[in-house]
């Protein structure tokens, strides 16, 4: 690994601290604000409302700390429980819910890996998808050699020249500062999440559309991959 | 000193779903009304458009059209509607632009008290004895 000199140490340290503190502020916000809305909700509409969206933005601080957490820990995290089977197209189709992304087809079977890590992985993927592309994104799956393979088809309507850096921790492209970008670990915590069950992450343009693949062990043979 | 209108109408731009529901239900509460939602800067310029908003709240992160972008479109096409920029960290970069333009921009937080009383002050109305911050 790159040893980096004393400035762009203080570079690094103040732009995680900053893009951190942004991520973090959306869901306590709205935490903070929907919960004093709740305790003066006399309505049951209101409530039946308002306690989901508290759920849903609790889950996502919690989500983000679960990111920081696998990020310190990048290169040297391993699973502490054993891989069992997955049913990736429940997982996929979880990971779509209320989502723009459409889902054509089905896995081959079911993968080897660790339920959470696949999920949270899917999580980041689904995200992004939604985030950078010009027009809702296609799921798709393909198999073969022992692997299950989600891919994600994203349009776009221009060339992403740094799609292989978003593999960087906390690398977030040049418009981050005028445009929303999230916190930069999504990429390279899914590819984290998917080694540690020896599967991977991919991502490259072709032409008008960007294709990530997330590639996972097949269950083969009752159970081994 | 600006007539202030008998109702205040807003446009509450953010690309965050939970983020509009909040401000809806917050201004709501504070008698303001929400008129129309926007996920980005296009939709809060065709909202201002259509809807010509007393005031818009205006995240400054959105995709497709950034806050920043959609600054200046709307001064230029909704010029009745007065812009609260609305951000969850106001870095250097955003406290200069928003200088520049004359905007006042608030954090967000779950205190609704500082935006709704800039939205009050921008729609006409006056200000309470609290300074806005």
């Amino acid at each position: 690994m790159t040893e980096l000199g004393p400035e762009a140490l203080d570079f690094v340290r103040d732009r995680v601290i900053h893009v951190v503190g942004h991520e973090l502020r959306t869901p306590l916000t709205t935490v903070r604000g929907l919960a004093e809305l709740l305790a003066d909700a006399s309505e049951d509409e209101l409530r039946e409302t308002l306690i989901p969206a508290l759920v849903r933005n609790a889950r996502r601080a919690e989500r983000l700390l679960d990111d920081l957490l696998i990020a310190a820990e990048i290169d040297t995290a391993r699973p502490t429980d054993p891989a069992s089977t997955v049913d990736i197209a429940a997982l996929v189709a979880a990971a779509v819910d209320g989502r723009s992304l459409t889902v054509d087809g089905e896995p081959s079977g079911p993968v080897l890996a660790h339920a959470d890590a696949v999920g949270h992985s899917l999580g980041h993927l689904v995200d992004n998808a939604e985030q950078y592309g010009d027009a809702p994104s296609r799921v798709r799956f393909e198999g073969g050699g022992g692997t299950v393979v989600v891919v994600i088809e994203t349009p776009v309507d221009h060339e992403l020249p740094d799609l292989d850096l978003g593999f960087e921790l906390f690398f977030r492209g040049e418009q981050a500062v005028t445009r929303a970008a999230g916190l930069g670990v999504g990429l390279p915590v899914a590819r984290a999440l998917a080694r540690m069950d020896g599967g991977d992450v991919t991502i490259h343009q072709d032409g008008d559309t960007v294709v990530t693949r997330l590639m996972l062990p097949s269950v083969r043979d009752g159970g081994r991959s | 000193m600006t007539e202030p209108p008998e109702h205040i109408e807003v446009v509450v731009a953010d690309d965050e779903t939970d983020i509009r529901l909040l401000l809806k239900l917050q201004l709501r509460q504070a008698g303001i009304a929400v008129v129309g939602e926007a996920a980005d800067g296009y939709e809060a310029v065709e909202q201002c458009t259509t809807l010509r908003p007393h005031v818009i709240v205006l995240d400054l992160l959105m995709p497709r059209m950034s806050g920043f972008e959609a600054i200046p479109v709307l001064q230029e096409q909704c010029p009745q509607t007065r812009i609260v920029a609305y951000s969850a960290v106001a870095g250097e970069f955003a406290r200069t632009e928003m200088a520049r333009w004359d905007i006042p921009l608030r954090l967000k937080n779950g205190d609704a008290d500082p935006l709704i009383r800039t939205i009050r002050e921008l729609a006409g109305h006056p200000a309470d004895e609290h300074e806005v911050c």
